[in-house]
């Protein structure tokens, strides 16, 4: 709100000498001593900005002088008298017609409404500012290896340490490691979301605690155990006490004292993470010795110093890195070059190209809102001719007259602007619904007061941009023959007929354009709805457990307690079977380890990454992934035994081509170079970061020899998975009382959730299509309901002299849709051109894929017939008598 | 015709300044709010806009009746910037002789009548 109120004050600065400072101002403030709320304040602090702009021109034309003292008279004089009045008219003309002004103000509020969701949505996440200091000087700092296919890689300990200690390019450097942790004292046990930082975390953002203060150095490594909690720990949990800090919260069992309180931080940077803590490079199951190997862990966010550019920045630390190179050459992450990400970018950018094809789409929806009712309005103006003749025979001048039909088109935008708003908050409730929780937006989707200026403006340039060219041409001068009465005088000019098809043909390739694009969309969703994921995800239940590193403190204990669960629950009731797995597909949790094969060993740092997941004996068969060779794993398999692995069918055709692959042996991980480790098995290919991808190699490795760190339960039942929870949860409390069961959902809610940002953008898409489609119909039929009013008496005169009504019927139509066919040709070229927008958004098929257009345009050409015919036939039932005598 | 029988200058304050100053005068010269002003013309059921109000009141400090200033209030906890006004000895002047006209036109009217 109060960057509203700086915009309304750098606007009143305009005000004529010190208006500004003596009557605005003072207006202002007595508005914000009333205490309104957002959207009353913003509403009458513009309607402040016009009526102080109104006493302002007044007080000038009166030309008020100190000697000159006249009671100020809100009705004023002179030319903003002339403009009060032009309004007053624009809106009895209005009132007088409200079946037009119905349809022009529903148009115009479709278009502008969905500009206002777009932009509330781009707003939110591009536009608006990030509560840290100078956020445009914070980068991401990542690894990458592009000839591996390899990218936004993270840091290991001793590569954040050697590059926060070597580089010259950054004011701070700082990383953060997000992690689960079990918080108990607050009713039942629960897992949170919470991340280690380096103690100088918050001080590189340039965040500062609401209360209490942030860690010291001397915290990071030794000393208490201290954390700081989120604004929604403090609000929710500890009920916004201002004596928070000092109390201790339970985490993972062991205490941690309460140091200060964060305020609202970006979801997109940090999501649900309600706690910090420090000592950074703990991250359990990760030995010391692991850490210093080289295993990457830690996100890194640094902060430019001032005046160097990101550019200049990479450069300088790719002389630390090389330095890194040549100090640790057999480190893991040593070869890798240096990736910087503006912070903005790394948090929002992948939903670039998304909100850039929506963007596109309500631009398009509301230049064919804006040619509908600029139609309209050529109509409605034309028609008025006799009116302006008048006027101008009275002395008004064409400008005059110009002004006035475009108080009457900006009225008319401003009002659909209105109603266009209460169109988007509607819509924005709806969003969440579709979007899950896939939109990082900080209060929701609500419309602010910078969209509702941008609304404005929209409404603005609207109404000037669809009112000018009719204005125009309705107030050329020729009162002789408007004055006349009936004739063609009121039929309109051949260039206005041209200009109305031309607009006609623009509504209808606008339209064409983007119901390819949402019919491509759709069928894309469909493909991958459809897409086999390579696992059944059909009755199965899937939940979180963290098992706390007090009370499991080494993998065995772990991997007991998961088998423990595994015996209570298999065979249970409906349970038929049960598993455990670090990450289950498509919900994003995705390890990757380096691998080579034996026979043709590379070194560490060049080896290619494969998706690594470490899963307990029957995790194939709950989630039906195919056997395709070889074994399970099985209780032989232990921390002892040979180290044995289970490939996918890809993997195997990419690293044994035309061999076997059972029995032989990769370097996997990088522990000691990579562990040898024998292949047992091969399963069915799943598609577990994306629907969409097909995965090159992915490796499974049994939990006994590669412990899960953080576990995904997987409970495969007879009926609906859902169905088996209380079971679940009590074979788990009687097992460990103090273990919650987190984030109990279906597989196939996970399978659809993975998909949320493209049915987003396919609901929203096909949203858009259909309003232009209606649009276009409410265009095309108008126009050519208009142009049979006018030609009644032409009608009746051929079908007097003889015309049928098959002859009237083909001449209506014929001209109706000579336009509508030039709009889907050009709607076809647009599409051509656009192609390449949506290329990126589409999965299995081509963006000129024919049958869609084919099938676009001939469905958008059968309505434009169907709205064409309405009018034609009407036009055969002309009865020529009652048309001859009617003019 | 004698001096006294001179009919006094027609006043150079209209009813709403007149009343303006009169509120301002009513608190013996001590300065009021913009918003109590304002609040204090309702009671006339005069009503005005906040940016016509200031704007009449801007005229009134051109020609020197009142003089303008801003304060610092808090208002439910917020900082507001309040515009306040003080008459001038102009404005007490104006004042005056608007309220002198009327009474001695009135009293001239009265005696003719009454004659």
């Amino acid at each position: 709100m109060r960057s509203l109120a700086g915009w309304v004050q750098r606007v009143a600065r305009w005000l004529p000498g010190d208006t500004c400072a003596r009557v605005f101002e003072p207006s202002l403030e007595d508005l914000r001593a009333r205490r309104l709320g957002r959207i009353r304040f913003a509403v009458a602090a513009i309607a402040i900005l016009a009526e102080s702009f109104r006493v302002a021109a007044g007080a000038r034309l009166r030309g008020d002088q100190p000697h000159r003292q006249r009671e100020i008279d809100s009705r004023g004089a002179g030319a903003m008298d002339t403009v009060a009045q032009d309004a007053r008219y624009a809106t009895r003309m209005l009132t007088k017609n409200p079946g037009f002004t119905a349809v022009a103000v529903l148009a115009l509020a479709l278009g502008i409404g969905a500009n206002a969701v777009i932009f509330t949505l781009i707003y939110g996440l591009f536009l608006r500012p990030m509560p840290y200091a100078d956020p445009e000087r914070l980068v991401r700092v990542y690894g990458e290896a592009p000839e591996r296919g390899l990218s936004r890689l993270g840091s290991s300990q001793p590569k954040f340490e050697h590059l926060r200690d070597n580089q010259q390019v950054f004011d701070g450097f700082a990383s953060s490691l997000g992690l689960v942790f079990s918080l108990s004292g607050f009713g039942d046990v629960t897992q949170i979301f919470g991340a280690r930082v380096t103690c100088n975390y918050f001080d590189v953002i340039g965040v500062r605690p609401l209360l209490g203060r942030t860690f010291r150095p001397e915290e990071e490594q030794h000393g208490p155990s201290l954390a700081l909690v989120g604004y929604s720990f403090w609000v929710n949990r500890l009920h916004s006490d201002r004596a928070a800090v000092g109390r201790t919260i339970s985490l993972d069992g062991a205490p941690y004292e309460i140091i200060g309180v964060l305020p609202p931080l970006p979801v997109a940077d940090f999501g649900r993470t309600e706690v910090f803590l420090t000592r950074p490079f703990d991250l359990p199951g990760l030995t010391p010795e692991n850490r210093a190997r080289g295993v990457t862990f830690l996100r890194v966010t640094a902060r430019l110093k001032a005046g160097v550019t990101i550019e200049q920045a990479r450069a300088g630390l790719a002389v630390a890195l090389d330095a890194y190179r040549r100090a640790y050459p057999d480190k893991a992450d040593s070869t890798w070059g240096p990736s910087l990400v503006p912070l903005r970018e790394d948090l929002t950018g992948n939903f670039r190209p998304a909100m850039l094809t929506l963007l596109a789409a309500v631009a398009l929806v509301l230049l064919i809102a804006c040619s509908n009712v600029a139609n309209l309005l050529t109509a409605r103006f034309v028609g008025r001719r006799r009116e302006i003749a008048l006027r101008g025979a009275l002395g008004a001048g064409r400008a005059q007259i110009v002004r006035l039909f475009l108080f009457e088109s900006v009225l008319l935008s401003l009002v659909g602007a209105g109603v266009g708003i209460a169109f988007a908050q509607v819509g924005l409730r709806t969003l969440p619904f579709i979007a899950d929780a896939n939109l990082p937006l900080d209060d929701g989707a609500t419309v602010s007061a910078q969209v509702l200026g941008f609304t404005v403006l929209i409404a603005l340039a609207t109404g000037f941009l669809m009112g000018v060219y009719p204005a125009v041409q309705a107030a050329r001068p020729s009162p002789g023959d408007a004055l006349k009465d009936g004739g063609r005088a009121s039929t309109g000019a051949r260039g206005q007929h041209r200009v109305r098809n031309l607009l006609l043909a623009g509504q209808v390739a606008l339209s064409l354009v983007l119901l390819v694009g949402a019919a491509l969309l759709v069928s894309s969703f469909t493909r991958l709805q459809r897409q086999e994921p390579g696992f059944d995800p059909r009755h199965v239940l899937s939940a979180t457990l963290v098992l706390p590193a007090a009370k499991y403190p080494t993998p065995d204990h772990q991997y007991r307690f998961y088998q423990q669960v595994i015996d209570a629950l298999q065979g249970n009731g409906p349970i038929r079977l049960v598993s455990f797995v670090q990450g289950l597909p498509l919900t994003g949790a995705n390890s990757r380890a380096p691998y080579a094969r034996a026979d043709a060993p590379v070194p560490l740092n060049e080896r290619p990454l494969g998706l690594a997941r470490s899963v307990m004996p029957g995790y194939f068969a709950t989630l039906g992934i195919p056997f395709i060779a070889g074994r399970d794993f099985s209780a032989r398999d232990t921390r002892d035994s040979t180290p044995v692995m289970i490939i996918s069918r890809n993997t195997a055709r990419t690293l044994f081509p035309n061999e076997d692959p059972l029995g032989r042996r990769l370097f996997t991980g990088s522990q000691g170079g990579g562990i040898l480790t024998e292949i047992v098995g091969v399963v069915g290919d799943v598609r577990s970061v994306s629907l969409a991808q097909d995965n090159d190699v992915e490796m499974y490795r049994p939990a006994s020899q590669r412990p899960i760190n953080l576990a995904q339960m997987a409970v495969r039942t007879d009926g609906e998975g859902l169905a088996a929870l209380n079971t679940v949860r009590a074979a788990i409390h009687s097992l460990d009382p103090e273990l919650p069961l987190n984030q109990p959902t279906t597989l196939e809610a996970l399978t659809d959730a993975s998909l949320g940002q493209r049915k987003l953008l396919m609901a929203l898409l096909a949203t858009f299509a259909l309003l232009a489609v209606s649009l276009a119909t409410v265009g095309i039929y108008s126009v050519v309901a208009y142009l049979v009013g006018q030609r009644t008496a032409e009608i009746g005169i051929r079908i007097a002299l003889g015309a049928n009504r098959r002859d009237v019927l083909r001449l209506v139509t014929w001209q109706g849709l000579q336009p509508v066919a030039v709009g889907l040709g050009a709607g076809l070229a647009g599409v051509a051109a656009l192609g390449r927008l949506l290329a990126s958004q589409l999965y299995g098929i081509s963006a000129l894929d024919p049958a869609t257009l084919a099938m676009a345009t001939v469905g958008l050409g059968v309505v434009a017939i169907a709205a064409t015919l309405a009018p034609a036939r009407r036009a055969t039932k002309v009865d020529p008598i009652i048309a001859l005598r009617a003019d | 015709m004698s001096a006294a029988a001179r009919p006094p200058r027609l006043p150079s304050l209209t009813h709403l300044q007149f009343l303006v100053l009169g509120a301002l005068l009513g608190t013996g010269g001590e300065p009021r709010a913009g918003r109590e002003l304002r609040a204090e013309l309702t009671r006339y059921r005069v009503r005005r806009s906040a940016p016509a109000f200031y704007q009449m009141m801007a005229r009134l400090e051109d020609a020197g009746w009142v003089e303008g200033f801003y304060t610092q209030q808090v208002v439910d906890s917020q900082i507001i910037k309040e515009r306040g006004y003080r008459i001038t000895a102009a404005g007490q002047r104006a004042w005056d002789g608007t309220r002198d006209f009327y009474v001695q036109t009135a009293d001239r009217f009265a005696k003719v009548q009454h004659a």
